[in-house]
C-alpha cells in the first residue's frame, strides 16, 4: 500500500520538472511584516503619553523609586553558604544503565568507566557546574542484570548489591576537575596537545569515602572489599558466585591506577590523533613525577 | 607610534634594550621579533606507535554513528527490538535514529496542553489512526481527537496516550 | 495530451499515464538490447537497510559510446533517492544558498551625514514659522533618511543543519523521480572533443544542462577539455553538491563512485552520534 510519498514522487514523474523558477514556500510560511502606520500600530507606537515609557528613560530593573530594593536588601543568604566548594553528582539510574547496555551504546564486554559512559552520549556533565562525575541511582534495581566492570563516582549499597548480583564488579573512584577535563570530551583534550595529567587525591571530606570498602572505594584495601561483597550478598539475598571462576574475570580485574584517568595510557603521556603516535616522556625526572 | 615603529629596525639587534626602553609595540609587524630556529627540546621524549596502545585511545574516544543493537534473547530494561518481517504490513513506523519508537509527547509553554505525537509513519497513515482511535477510544471517557498530517507523515492525537500508543505498537512488532 | 485508449483498458487515472509514458519511452529509446552483465559491475552495499522502504533501482550506464549503453542495474537508498519531495524545504535551500554570501550594498545618509545643516535656519520665535534646528532632519527635503539601508548589510544566516541534509534528499529524489538522474561508471570518455560529449547528451535526451559529479576533484582529462568551452556542462566533485547546482542543472550525472561517497555520507548524518555539531553557528568561531 503506497503512501504519500510514493503518491508525491509518483505525480513527479507527470509535473514538469522542478527547477528554480517553479518552486515556492508553504503558504504561510512567510508572514508580510506590519508598518507601524495609521491607527492601529501608528501614532505613538505603543509607548503611551510622556513619562519614562515614550521618552525611553526606565528606571533600571530592580530599582524601587528609591528605598532599599529587594535585591540590596540580603547581602547573603546562609542557605548557599559553601555552594562553591560542594561537588555535584548527577544522577544515572541502574535502569538506564542497563538500556544502555542493550541497546549497545556501552561495551559491557570491557569496563566501562566515566570514559565510556559520557561517550555513549547519553549521560551529560559539566565540570564548570562543579559535577564531579557518576551518581548511580537504584531506580532499576529489580531489574539490572547486565555484568559489568563498573567504575563510578558515587553508588550506595542496594545500588552496589544490585551489580554484583547480576556477577558484576563496581568500584567507586574520585576525579579532580583537571582531569574531568581530560574525561568530558577527551578528543578536544588530546588536541591540546598537553600530556595526560596525574589524577589527584580526593580532598579531605571525600577520603574516607573512597577509603572504605563499604563503598568500594578505589583506595580500599582489596580484601576488605572482598569481605564487603560476601557481607552484603549475606543481606540481600542472592548467591555470590567466586570471581575467579568467571570467564570474564580478565576483564573484571581490570582497575585503574590511583593515579590513572584513561585505561592503558599512563599520565606524562602525549596522544597525536593526526599522526595516531603517542609521545611518552623519557626524562628521569618527569618519569619520576609521573610516577609518584 | 609610527616614530618608534620607524626606529625599531635600528634597535633590532638590541631587544632587550629596546623592550626596557619601552619601544616595544607588540601589536606591530616591524616591532615583532623574528622567526628563529627552536633549540632542542629540554625534555627528552619517544615516539610510540603500538597498536595495542593505539587500541586504548580508540576506546577513549566516541563513535561517529550510532551502534546498532546487538542480538539478544532478552532485554531487562524493558526496551523491544523492531520485528523483521514488516515489509507486508499496510503501514509502517520507523524507528528513529536512537533505535526507539518515534513517539513523543508535546507540552506547550503554558503547560496546558498535552499532545501525543507519532512520527516516521510510511505506508496507510489513515489505516493507522483509525487503528489507534479505535484502541484508545474503549479505554478512556474523553473523546480521541486526532490530526493526520499524510505528507509529513505523522498522527497527532490530543492527550497524553503516550504509554498506551507505545504498548498498542509494541504488540504489533514495530 | 490526452490519448483515445478503450474504456475497458482504463482501470484508474494512474494506468492511463503509465501507458502514456511506455508509449513515450518507446518513440525515443534507442534499440539496444539490455546486454549482461559484466564482470566490472558489482551489486551495491546499502548501508542502515529499511525494512519496509524497496531500495529504488537505476540503470548504470556508460560514457564510452554516444548511443547509451547499459551496463546493469544498481540499488539506491531510499531514504537518499526516495525521500519526501518537500518542495518547501527545496525552496529554502535554494534561497538560503543565494541569500547567506548576499551583502546590501544600498546605503543612505543620515541627517549627520548629509552635507550641510549644522547652523540653526531661523531663529526659534519670531518669523511666525515652524521651529527647525538644522535643514538636513528627516522632515527637510534633501535631509537624512532616518531607517534606511545602511550599506554593508549582510543577509548571512544558517539554514538548520537537518533542513539543509533534507533539502539534498528531496531534490536527489526529484531528480530521481523525474529520470533526470543517470548514473554512470566513471567519467572517461573516449575523446576530448566537445562534438562528441554534445553528441551524446542530446542523442540520450539529457537535458540542455547537465551537471557531472564524480569522487575527487581532479577529473579525467577528456572530460574536462571536452566540456571546458561549453558553459551547460558543468564538472564538479561529490563535495560540491548542492540544491542549486541540482536544480539549475536539467540533469545530474553521477559516477559510481560519487554515489557511494554521497549515499555514505547522506545515511551517515541522519545516524550521527555526538549533538554537538547543532550549536550555534558563530561567525568568528575558532
Amino acid at each position: 500500500m503506497s503512501g504519500s510519498k510514493e503518491k508525491a514522487l509518483n505525480l513527479l514523474r507527470y509535473l514538469p520538472r522542478i527547477s528554480l523558477t517553479n518552486i515556492r514556500d508553504n503558504p504561510g510560511a512567510k508572514m508580510a511584516r506590519k508598518r507601524g502606520r495609521a491607527q492601529h500600530g501608528g501614532d505613538k507606537h505603543g509607548d503611551g503619553n510622556k513619562g519614562s515609557g515614550q521618552r525611553q528613560n526606565f528606571m533600571r530593573l530592580g530599582y524601587e523609586t528609591g528605598n532599599n530594593p529587594f535585591y540590596l536588601r540580603f547581602p547573603k543568604e546562609p542557605y548557599y553558604k559553601g555552594h562553591h566548594l560542594k561537588r555535584q553528582y548527577p544522577p544515572l539510574s541502574l535502569l538506564e544503565l542497563q538500556k544502555l547496555v542493550d541497546l549497545n551504546r556501552i561495551d559491557p564486554t570491557k569496563p566501562v568507566d566515566l570514559v565510556a559512559i559520557i561517550n555513549s552520549g547519553m549521560y551529560k556533565m559539566s565540570v564548570d557546574q562543579h559535577h564531579f562525575g557518576v551518581n548511580l541511582t537504584d531506580e532499576g534495581f529489580e531489574i539490572f542484570e547486565a555484568k559489568i566492570n563498573l567504575e563510578v563516582q558515587w553508588a550506595s549499597e542496594p545500588v552496589i548489591a544490585a551489580i554484583e548480583k547480576a556477577g558484576g564488579v563496581v568500584t567507586t573512584a574520585y576525579y579532580d576537575p583537571h582531569s574531568l577535563q581530560a574525561i568530558v570530551n577527551t578528543k578536544k583534550f588530546f588536541e591540546r596537545g598537553i600530556p595526560i595529567p596525574r589524577r589527584m587525591m580526593p580532598p579531605a571530606d571525600a577520603i574516607e569515602f573512597y577509603s572504605s570498602a563499604a563503598n568500594r572505594g578505589y583506595l580500599a584495601d582489596p580484601e576488605e572489599i572482598s569481605k564487603e561483597r560476601f557481607a552484603l550478598a549475606q543481606k540481600y539475598g542472592y548467591l555470590l558466585k567466586r570471581i575467579e571462576d568467571d570467564p570474564d574475570y580478565e576483564m573484571l580485574i581490570q582497575r585503574k591506577d590511583p593515579r590513572q584517568i584513561f585505561f592503558g595510557l599512563n599520565p606524562g603521556w602525549i596522544v597525536n590523533l593526526k599522526d595516531k603516535v603517542i609521545l611518552k616522556p623519557t626524562d628521569e625526572e618527569l618519569l619520576e613525577y609521573y610516577a609518584s | 607610534m609610527s616614530f618608534i615603529n620607524k626606529l625599531l629596525p635600528f634597535t633590532r639587534q638590541f631587544p632587550i634594550l629596546t623592550e626596557q626602553l619601552g619601544l616595544i609595540r607588540y601589536s606591530s609587524y616591524k616591532s615583532s621579533y623574528q622567526l628563529e630556529d627552536i633549540n632542542p627540546l629540554p625534555r627528552k621524549y619517544e615516539i610510540t606507535k603500538d597498536p595495542m596502545e593505539w587500541e586504548y585511545v580508540a576506546r577513549l574516544l566516541p563513535p561517529a554513528v550510532i551502534p546498532e543493537p546487538l542480538k539478544k534473547d532478552k532485554y531487562p530494561s524493558g526496551w523491544k527490538p523492531q520485528a523483521e518481517n514488516l515489509s507486508d504490513r499496510p503501514y509502517f513506523i520507523q524507528r528513529n535514529k536512537f533505535h526507539e519508537l518515534p513517539i513523543y509527547l508535546k507540552i506547550n509553554t503554558l503547560k496546558t496542553r498535552r499532545s501525543t505525537v507519532l512520527r516516521n509513519i510510511q505506508g496507510d497513515i489513515w489505516l493507522l489512526e483509525k487503528e489507534i482511535r479505535d484502541f484508545l477510544s474503549p479505554q478512556f471517557f474523553q473523546p480521541i481527537r486526532s490530526q493526520v498530517n499524510e505528507f509529513a507523515g505523522y498522527i497527532r492525537i490530543h492527550g497524553d496516550y503516550v504509554n498506551a500508543v507505545k504498548y498498542f505498537l509494541e504488540q504489533k512488532g514495530y | 495530451m490526452f490519448l483515445k485508449v478503450e474504456s475497458h483498458k482504463i482501470r484508474n487515472f494512474n494506468n492511463l499515464f503509465k501507458q502514456l509514458r511506455i508509449s513515450c519511452a518507446r518513440e525515443h529509446s534507442t534499440n539496444s538490447d539490455i546486454p549482461t552483465v559484466t564482470t566490472e559491475f558489482a551489486p551495491r552495499k546499502l548501508l542502515f537497510e529499511s525494512k519496509y522502504l524497496k531500495p529504488r533501482q537505476v540503470w548504470l550506464e556508460s560514457l564510452d559510446t554516444i548511443d547509451e549503453r547499459k551496463l546493469g542495474i544498481l540499488e539506491l537508498h531510499p531514504t537518499v533517492f526516495g525521500a519526501n519531495p518537500r518542495i518547501d524545504i527545496i525552496h529554502q535551500n535554494v534561497r538560503w544558498q543565494t541569500l547567506y554570501r548576499y551583502v546590501s550594498f544600498a546605503h543612505t545618509k543620515l541627517r549627520f551625514e548629509v552635507r550641510g545643516g549644522g547652523k540653526k535656519p531661523w531663529p526659534q520665535k519670531g518669523l511666525g514659522r515652524a521651529r527647525h534646528g538644522s535643514i538636513r532632519s528627516p522632515l527637510f527635503k534633501g535631509g537624512g533618511v532616518v531607517h534606511g539601508p545602511r550599506s554593508p548589510t549582510p543577509h548571512f544566516f544558517m539554514l538548520p543543519f537537518y533542513t539543509r541534509l533534507h533539502g539534498l534528499t528531496s531534490t536527489l529524489s526529484v531528480k530521481f523521480a523525474q529520470d533526470d538522474l543517470h548514473i554512470v561508471d566513471s567519467l572517461e570518455l573516449p575523446s576530448d572533443e566537445p562534438q562528441y560529449i554534445t553528441e551524446l547528451v542530446k542523442s540520450r535526451l539529457w537535458g540542455p544542462s547537465v551537471l557531472f559529479v564524480d569522487c575527487s576533484d581532479i577529473m579525467p582529462r577528456n572530460i574536462t577539455a571536452a566540456t571546458d568551452s561549453i558553459k551547460h556542462f558543468n564538472l564538479m566533485p561529490y563535495y560540491g553538491l548542492n540544491v542549486y547546482s541540482m536544480l539549475k542543472h536539467d540533469t545530474l550525472v553521477l559516477t559510481r563512485a560519487a554515489l557511494d561517497i554521497i549515499e555514505e555520507k547522506i545515511l551517515n548524518n541522519f545516524h550521527r552520534h555526538d549533538p554537538s555539531f547543532l550549536k550555534k553557528f558563530k561567525v568568528n568561531q575558532v
